[in-house]
């Protein structure tokens, strides 16, 4: 257990997804999703996407340039939500099928 | 026992897709003034024939490098590297606001001007001033050389001799070019032709949140092109994009047809209904849902107003989106969903190339808008790795194998047009260097 929470009050019961997700690089993101077992993908998503709802409509109402952190957090945990869809619910592996390892890392993203 | 080969007519599981009006001549085929005869791929793998398309096509082309939201103040500079031509561009806003291009090295003893770190990547800045980092000459915004360090130790030195070689510049709807002739063989708007031009109205500007991922991709710059020239492979590389578990349809591999192809000299585009298109495909995913957002673009993007004239210029019913080829290697696509995307093909060698793909919207107002944009960008990157495994496919095999004789149906007119026109500058330039008695060497 962190000290510190990362997320907002609301969200606590994803505090234990917080340190591995919460990734302010969209790369980071992919390459955690490249790393994790399918298991450990499975249980992310599950767990993330039970509340996504209610992040999302928490998210609405946020202006990304004036975040404080633990909202930051939360958009980063949301954009690995979204990194790792396809890998959990069409491919069931890490990797895009086929492609023989290609990569297109990010230059440029948007703050936060 | 006779072989019976399905090679006419539709398979019962095919009647579900949608077919389009062909075009008075009889085909797009036709209409764009193209053989219907197979094709040879040797431009994708003859060494000799990368090194005269290098002249042929890319040193007389106005070659896109830029948006102009990279150059937001007087003094904003970007660097753009073209080993394959022998070529640092240096992209320059200047105090007059005019936005010029620069031959990237100093006229000292001709030491890269401007660079960090490693010379071999590109750079971006913003400055009063540029000063070599090897003797401390410095340049003025305008090129012209500003200061030569302990000058009294030089014999007659003369500013106008000092300054930087210009390469030829001009911008059309925020976008960049470069034109690496010494007198251009048409200016910009004239390249690009009345009807590209009308793409200007498209409020591109509004839309400054970018997205931008790159990769080395081991094939041709032309395959990788090819890849979004039809949607014809789109049930087969993308298959596994679709939603196993969305409503069947009773058919699975339905082709994609694209409904209208057009093309503009040796420009090219097609339109196409997007989200809207191809109704029995399945391809909504639990996330699209959440996120409001899929592979077409965010669902509830902030409103920008009327898109422009220019769109949609076959006039489709049902639009979604365009994808604007221009020749040669820049893709402009504009959605209907209030976003744009933009390809960029850069060779390296006549097998592999850089690709750089960049993503703009609105900037959100939210966290969820900024969450949808991302959801999209996601999507489309993972569309895009496919593209990639099977362009580095491709080339491995059409290299290896001993055929030359390559088949090209209606729907894939754009791949057709492009090797078409390429092959045509290709003989071009060989006969004018022929004329000019310097056959067989390649500059
Ligand atoms: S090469 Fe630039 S100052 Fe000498
Ligand atoms: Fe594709």
């Amino acid at each position: 257990m962190r000290d510190e929470p990362m997320l907002p009050e609301a969200f606590s019961d994803l505090e234990p997804f917080a340190a591995s997700w919460c990734l302010s690089d969209a790369n980071a993101r992919y390459e955690q999703r490249l790393a994790s077992s399918m298991t450990a993908l499975q249980a992310f998503y599950d767990a993330v996407g039970a509340r996504a709802d209610a992040i999302l409509r928490h998210l609405a109402t946020r202006d990304p340039q004036a975040m404080d952190d633990a909202d930051r957090n939360l958009l980063w945990l949301m954009g690995s939500f979204s990194t790792v869809g396809f890998a959990v619910d069409v491919f069931k592996q890490p990797e895009v099928p086929d492609t023989g390892g290609a990569s297109m890392p990010w230059t440029t993203t948007p703050w936060p | 026992m006779q072989k019976r080969p399905h090679v006419q007519g539709y398979t019962p599981g095919e009647r579900a897709l949608d077919v389009f009006e062909k075009p008075e001549a009889g085909s797009w085929t036709e209409a764009f003034g193209l053989p219907t005869t197979p094709v040879s791929l040797r431009d994708i793998h003859d060494p000799g024939f990368f090194e005269l398309e290098k002249e042929a096509v890319f040193r007389r082309s106005w070659l896109y490098v830029g948006r102009v939201e990279r150059l937001p103040r007087r003094g904003s500079y970007f660097t753009k590297e073209l080993p394959f031509l022998g070529v640092s561009a240096l992209i320059v806003r200047g105090l007059d606001d005019h936005i010029r291009a620069f031959h990237n090295a100093c006229s000292h003893r001709g030491n890269k001007l401007v660079w960090s770190d490693d010379p071999d990547r590109e750079t971006a800045g913003s400055c009063r001033q540029f000063a070599c980092k090897y003797h401390g000459w410095r340049f003025d915004l305008e090129g012209d050389v500003a200061y030569v360090h302990n000058a009294p130790e030089f014999f007659d030195l003369d500013p106008a001799e000092l300054a930087l070689p210009r390469i030829h510049c001009e911008v059309w709807a925020g976008f960049v070019f470069i034109n690496l002739l010494d007198e251009p063989r048409e200016t910009l708007r004239e390249f690009l032709t009345p009807t590209v031009e009308r793409l200007e109205d498209f409020p591109f500007e509004r839309m400054t949140e970018a997205w931008v991922c790159e990769g080395v991709v081991k094939a041709n710059w032309k395959v990788f092109i090819d890849a979004y020239q039809e949607l014809y492979h789109v049930p087969y590389v993308h298959s596994k994009m679709n939603d196993p578990k969305a409503q069947a349809t009773g058919s699975d591999k339905v082709p994609f047809m694209v409904p209208r192809f057009l093309r503009f000299g040796r420009h090219r585009m097609y339109s196409s209904g997007g989200p809207t298109a191809n109704s029995e495909v399945r391809s909504s995913r639990p996330l699209d849902a959440l996120f409001r957002s899929s592979l077409y673009g965010p669902i509830d993007p902030p409103d920008v107003g009327p898109l422009g004239e220019g769109i949609n210029p076959g006039r489709l019913e049902r639009w979604g989106l365009d994808n604007w080829m221009l020749y040669p290697n820049f893709t402009i696509q504009v959605w209907g969903l209030g976003w744009y995307t933009v390809y960029e093909h850069w060779p390296i060698d006549v097998d592999s190339h850089r690709f750089i793909l960049s993503m703009y919207f609105v900037p959100p107002r939210n966290g969820f808008e900024r969450l949808s944009q991302e959801h999209t960008v996601n999507t489309v990157r993972e569309f895009v790795l496919q593209d990639y495994g099977s362009c580095q496919t491709l080339q491995q095999a059409v290299s290896r194998n001993p055929r030359d004789r390559y088949f090209l149906n209606d729907q894939e007119v754009l791949v057709r047009h492009l090797h078409h026109c390429v092959v045509e500058d290709v003989e071009r330039y060989r006969r004018e260097r022929a004329q000019e008695g310097g056959a067989g060497d390649a500059r």
